[in-house]
């Protein structure tokens, strides 16, 4: 791929000059929304975005920032991945051979290649309708080597779906039918502009679909130089597919004179081979390019006809974990009274408790997801031990107690609640995660499960209100989620069921007091319960973490998701005992992989200041990384430390 | 245009071979390791087909051979299987190291009849066997299935380049056999159609009206 170094053959001046256009366009970023959509923007784009800053541009392109609760929503796809996603397996086979000429991704299972597998495998589950296709691991590829992983997933999700200018979505479903559109479209473009061209190519059999697919698919990965892909790919964000067409007409127009001389091995092996080596001007590339749009503009072809209804996702992606989805059996039995009757997760689901705090039905989602938090606390014990029965046992004698204590239901309540620690665990078994990997996984889901359970509402009122508002609040809930996990170790479970009268003290969930079937004054009570004590845990936590640790908080601006493996350090009994290690992926009917994907919850969630995730290793970027000069060291758990340089 | 290709037009077969198989069984690699003699570890995967050329001289006889390489993700069938059309000889390739690329085999071959192309030469690569420790697929039942289906079966590296030659040599002798057969029982139904074609001559002369001079 970098047969050309991007920043080592520059001379001194481009690279003078590229640090002053990274100065201007910082600039912009201050008044971005004035600039969003001017014509400055545009000129600047077309000029190349500095390396350096090229991931914030994308992000500012795509609105990343904007999607409201992405990091919640992202890590519970990537969690409902590991266990259901059909396609795991042949992301982990393309992922295996996705840029490993790059040194982001040489190393197998390195901290970007498990980026890489955990953002295709989010996606899979995420919009189940395109799941995984081939073309899409090139892409999320690129996409990270300037963004973190959860921005590379939601940057892939706006592209594909999201944003109409863009979406993708046509590109990758079965069928294939907004490539079919646009290959026909660049067939008559060829023939309204280049007809001489085009008739020699149909004569000689090198039909567009034999070369426009990976330009139109991937946006001209691979087949142009990579310098030149990236400086279409900031017109492609822009602008969308428009570009995708003006620029493979550009292409054919520039090479039109040698096509036409030459048969077609020789115009299909360049198009495929060596026009990803050919020396072209970049500057003068994107002139042509704006000229070609021009041109096509004039003739009326710019865009395509209009796409059918085919080309777009029928539910909208993201709905198989919609808020409410969990409710429904136990909302059933309670609205019928049948108190005796089990509370039966859906298969397959079983594995995400559902969102704490819907806007409709605060109160009832409220309500559920504290069960949920509690229960899959207890699964998440047994999940968590090598020796799963004998853990699973204690985990329900310890549910049943703490139950029992409060709750008419506490029976079924712990029944069921065993019944999804198996159900959780059979499925772990299904594909074959050492319980391990996942207990951490759902530690950490429940950890945040539990922060949004009971406190969330504060927030996501706020976060709610405006965009701009959001971003601050943002950090500031990261803030707060991110100092309160210290408090979290597994214990609480037990002692909480042992002193169930106690006031909590330090922790958001209380013990698990809520049955299926409590008054909405008793909720109310519960709820504020929760929140007096949040407040109250926050406030302690803060003091004594500036008393004890001022290392914990480390000033972490561009935060983008609570790194709730700070508490990696605490001394705690379970996640002392597993190690990211081997895991050997058992898919049904298939043989055995053994792959080391990490684990699925231990990744690093510290963030570069410009947001790349970059833990794990020490990371020294390559050249065109996305760091420009700087380095950033970070050393991995369990002393988990932080290098700027 | 090429100038050789026009002035040993009467000795010189164009042959079409397209390569198919699962998914990362190594199709490109053979690909790129029988016409370039290299490997490269990095290779991605496949969208859609590509294409590479390659002449070689067997029996006195100068052949260029047009390698088609197909994408092995499911979705891509649709796109691929319209480039089945013409082909002379069919490389169905799987994974020694992995045993569902191997059951898969009968279903690609289904996919042929589909496409209504089984009059062509096909044969069968068992690929990346240098990775002996991994061997999922015997070596004894993948050879009696070929036997039982009227294939050759060769186990290749394309890494280590074992076999990659010969079996195509293999193939592209099959398809001179196949062709001479052809010719000798020009009006028999089952090889009547596609292989005629197969004489460069004959696409040769629809080239050289397009203006190249030999």
């Amino acid at each position: 791929m970098h047969k050309k170094p991007l920043a080592d053959d520059r001379d001194a001046r481009l690279l003078i000059q590229e640090r002053e256009r990274a100065l201007k366009w910082k600039k912009m970023f201050d008044k971005w929304d004035k600039y969003s959509r001017s014509d400055k923007l545009r000129k600047r784009i077309y000029k190349g975005i500095p390396d350096s800053i090229r991931g914030t541009v994308w992000k500012m392109l795509l609105d990343i920032d904007m999607i409201p609760n992405k990091t919640r929503i992202y890590e519970e796809y990537r969690a409902q991945a590991r266990l259901n996603s059909p396609d795991i397996r042949q992301i982990d086979l393309d992922v295996n051979r996705t840029y490993r000429d790059h040194i982001m991704f040489r190393d197998r299972y390195s901290t970007k290649q498990q980026d890489l597998f955990h953002v295709l495998a989010a996606y899979s589950m995420y919009n189940q309708e395109v799941g995984y296709c081939q073309g899409m691991s090139g892409i999320a590829a690129l996409l990270l080597m300037y963004l973190n992983e959860e921005d590379a997933f939601w940057a892939l999700s706006v592209l594909i779906t999201s944003s109409k200018k863009h979406s993708m979505h046509g590109f990758f479903i079965p069928g294939f039918p907004k490539l079919k559109r646009f290959q026909d479209h660049h067939e008559a473009i060829l023939k309204k502009f280049a007809p001489k061209l085009f008739k020699h190519l149909e004569k000689e059999g090198v039909y567009t679909s034999l070369y426009t697919l990976k330009w139109f698919m991937q946006c001209f990965l691979d087949r142009t130089p990579f310098p030149l892909t990236l400086r279409v790919w900031d017109v492609f964000l822009l602008e969308g597919d428009k570009t995708l067409t003006a620029m493979a007409y550009n292409l054919m127009k520039i090479h039109k004179k040698k096509f036409v001389k030459q048969p077609m091995e020789d115009v299909v092996e360049f198009l495929q081979e060596r026009m990803s080596d050919y020396p072209y001007n970049l500057d003068h590339m994107m002139e042509l390019l704006q000229e070609s749009r021009f041109e096509l503009k004039k003739g009326g072809l710019e865009s395509p006809p209009p796409p059918s209804d085919n080309e777009f996702p029928t539910v909208a992606p993201g709905s198989s974990l919609r808020r409410g989805v969990y409710e429904t059996a136990s909302a059933r039995a309670r609205k019928n009274r049948e108190k005796t009757k089990i509370i039966q997760v859906p298969p397959g689901k079983q594995v995400l408790p559902p969102s704490p705090v819907s806007e409709t039905d605060g109160k009832e989602a409220n309500r559920h997801s504290v069960t949920r938090s509690t229960s899959s606390r207890r699964s998440e014990t047994s999940g968590l031990s090598s020796d799963s029965n004998v853990r699973r046992s204690e985990s329900l004698g310890r549910s049943s107690r703490s139950v029992g204590n409060h709750s008419e239901n506490g029976a079924n309540l712990s029944e069921s609640s065993g019944k999804y620690s198996e159900n959780v665990e059979r499925s772990f078994e299904s594909v074959g995660m050492p319980s391990e990997n996942v207990g951490r996984r759902s530690e950490r889901r429940s950890e945040r499960q539990s922060e949004s359970s009971g406190n969330r509402p504060q927030f996501s009122e706020v976060r709610y209100v405006s965009p701009e508002a959001s971003v601050k609040n943002d950090d500031e809930t990261r803030y707060h989620m991110r100092v309160e996990e210290p408090h979290f170790p597994s214990l609480r479970v037990d002692e909480a069921a042992h002193h169930p009268s106690s006031t909590p003290t330090d922790e958001p969930h209380s013990p698990p007091r809520v049955g299926a079937s409590l008054s909405n004054a008793e909720i109310a009570k519960f709820n504020q319960d929760l929140k007096n004590s949040y407040h109250r845990s926050q406030q302690q936590f803060l003091r004594s973490d500036r008393r004890q640790n001022g290392s914990r908080s480390v000033p972490l601006e561009k935060m983008s998701s609570p790194p709730s493996r700070l508490s990696d350090s605490e001394p705690n009994d379970v996640r002392g005992s597993t190690e990211p290690g081997t895991m050997v992926i058992n898919l049904p009917g298939s043989v055995n992989i053994e792959r080391s994907y990490g684990t699925g919850g231990s990744h690093p969630e510290v963030r570069t200041p410009n947001g790349t995730s970059a833990l794990g290793h020490a990371p020294v970027w390559h050249h065109d990384g996305p760091e420009g000069s700087k380095q950033y060291t970070l050393t991995q758990s369990p002393n988990r430390q932080m290098t700027f340089v | 245009m090429d100038q050789n290709q026009n002035c040993h037009k009467n000795n010189e077969f164009l042959f079409k071979v397209l390569i198919i198989g699962d998914v990362a069984v190594g199709k490109s690699s053979i690909m790129k390791r029988f016409a370039e003699n290299v490997f490269d570890r990095k290779y991605g995967s496949t969208i859609g087909v590509d294409f590479k050329t390659k002449k070689l001289k067997l029996g006195g006889k100068a052949v260029k051979l047009q390698i088609w390489d197909t994408a092995g993700h499911e979705r891509f069938r649709s796109i691929t299987s319209a480039f089945y059309r013409g082909a002379h000889g069919i490389v169905l390739v799987y994974d020694v190291t992995r045993m569902e690329t191997f059951t898969n085999i009968p279903k690609w071959l289904q996919e042929l009849d589909l496409q209504d192309y089984n009059c062509t030469v096909k044969i069968l690569f068992g690929n990346k066997s240098d990775l002996s420790s991994e061997r999922d697929v015997p070596r004894e039942t993948a050879f009696k299935y070929a036997d039982s289906n009227n294939m050759f079966l060769f186990e290749t590296s394309a890494k280590t380049g074992n076999s990659v030659n010969e079996a195509f040599e293999h193939l592209v002798s099959r398809m001179l056999v196949a062709f001479h057969e052809a010719e000798s029982t020009a009006t028999k139904p089952i090889l009547s159609g596609d292989l005629s074609t197969c004489i460069l001559s004959e696409q040769e002369k629809i080239i050289a009206g397009s203006g190249c001079s030999c």
